[in-house]
């Protein structure tokens, strides 16, 4: 009698196999659908040339900015999470902002960090980090003179960041991220 | 290994990597173009505030700055996609021009500004609103933002 071949142990395998050529296969259908939407993006940019691509480039700066400004204005539940994605938030902005592409975005990038400065002063303070609150503020008062502004004085920073965090629905540092 | 084995695996990794492949694609690549297409069509936040924050607590100069560069990207998204939204905020960022030309006097630009806010605005009611009533009514929205 001729012996049969072990079907369980080949099935367990086959089905090894596809669960694991499926991972496999589900990586490369992300990475294809992401390379397709951008190989349909650089076929706009050729169809409508340069001050597409100039505009393209922008967009995606831009909403990078956006992106990181949820992180400055609102507060996670853990305060440690918190200041950490903050402090986070504010070394991505500054190099955005030491290398804004394209380079006529810099003040808007600047005017990004400039409230995310002022919010760190205002958490550095709140852990009584005096000489970190201090060096953020003055980051802040810097970036705002540049950008002319007419009162750049600390009373007047922090009262423009309650008064536009209020206009995101934001918790305010100052009443302990429990508004 | 048997050949029928070898064909089992072969047969479960084949259509293993394509199942995983399609399955993916199909479920991402709506998900990535739509994020896409809305980067392509909202105003950046950061173009909002710019001109905003700008139009409200710097020097006039510096403010028109703001304003004049954040409407020319809009309007070129506009160029670039018509779907591009919100399409009021083009007459925002001309009306708030036309109150810095009001406070350099300067009524001729002031014109020429509301003119253009006006080509952004759509009016449902159709019902003429005068140049004072619009000006009137972005500082009122500006002053209710505010506090």
């Amino acid at each position: 009698m001729k012996k049969r071949g072990p079907i369980g142990v080949w099935f367990s395998v086959a089905i090894a196999i596809f669960a694991m050529s499926w991972w496999v296969g589900a990586t490369a259908g992300k990475r294809l659908a992401v390379y397709w939407v951008r190989h349909e993006q650089k076929q706009q940019e050729a169809k409508y040339g340069p001050e597409r691509v100039h505009l393209d480039a922008e967009l995606d700066e831009l909403f990078a900015v956006s992106f990181l400004r949820i992180f400055v204005v609102y507060d996670l539940e853990s305060k440690t999470n918190s200041e950490k994605t903050l402090l986070g938030a504010v070394s991505d902005l500054q190099y955005l902002a030491d290398h804004p592409n394209p380079a006529d975005l810099k003040p808007v990038i600047d005017l990004e960090l400039g409230i995310a400065d002022v919010k760190a002063a205002a958490v550095e303070e709140q852990d009584n980090n005096r000489d970190l609150a201090e060096s953020y503020m003055k980051s802040a008062q810097a970036i705002f003179q540049s950008l002319g502004w007419r009162d750049t004085s600390e009373e007047n920073l922090k009262n423009m960041m309650n008064i536009e965090f209020d206009r995101f629905d934001a918790p305010l540092p100052a009443e302990g991220g429990t508004k | 290994m048997t050949r029928a084995a070898k064909f089992v695996y072969l047969g479960a990794l084949i259509v293993g990597l394509l199942a995983g492949a399609c399955a993916e694609f199909y479920q991402d690549f709506p998900m990535f173009k739509e994020s896409q297409e809305s980067t392509d069509t909202m105003v950046p936040l950061a173009v909002t505030d710019y001109w905003y924050l700008q139009y409200k607590y710097s020097d006039p100069n510096d403010a028109k700055a703001a304003l004049s560069s954040s409407a020319g990207l809009v309007e070129e998204m506009f160029k670039a996609n018509p779907r591009t939204k919100p399409t009021g905020e083009l007459g925002e960022i001309y009306a708030h021009l036309a109150i810095l030309s009001d406070a350099a006097n300067n009524p001729e630009q002031s014109s020429a500004y509301l003119i253009e806010a006006r080509s952004w605005w759509t009016n449902p009611k159709g019902a003429a609103i005068s140049d004072d009533d619009l000006k009137a009514a972005v500082k009122k929205i500006d002053d209710r933002v505010s506090h």
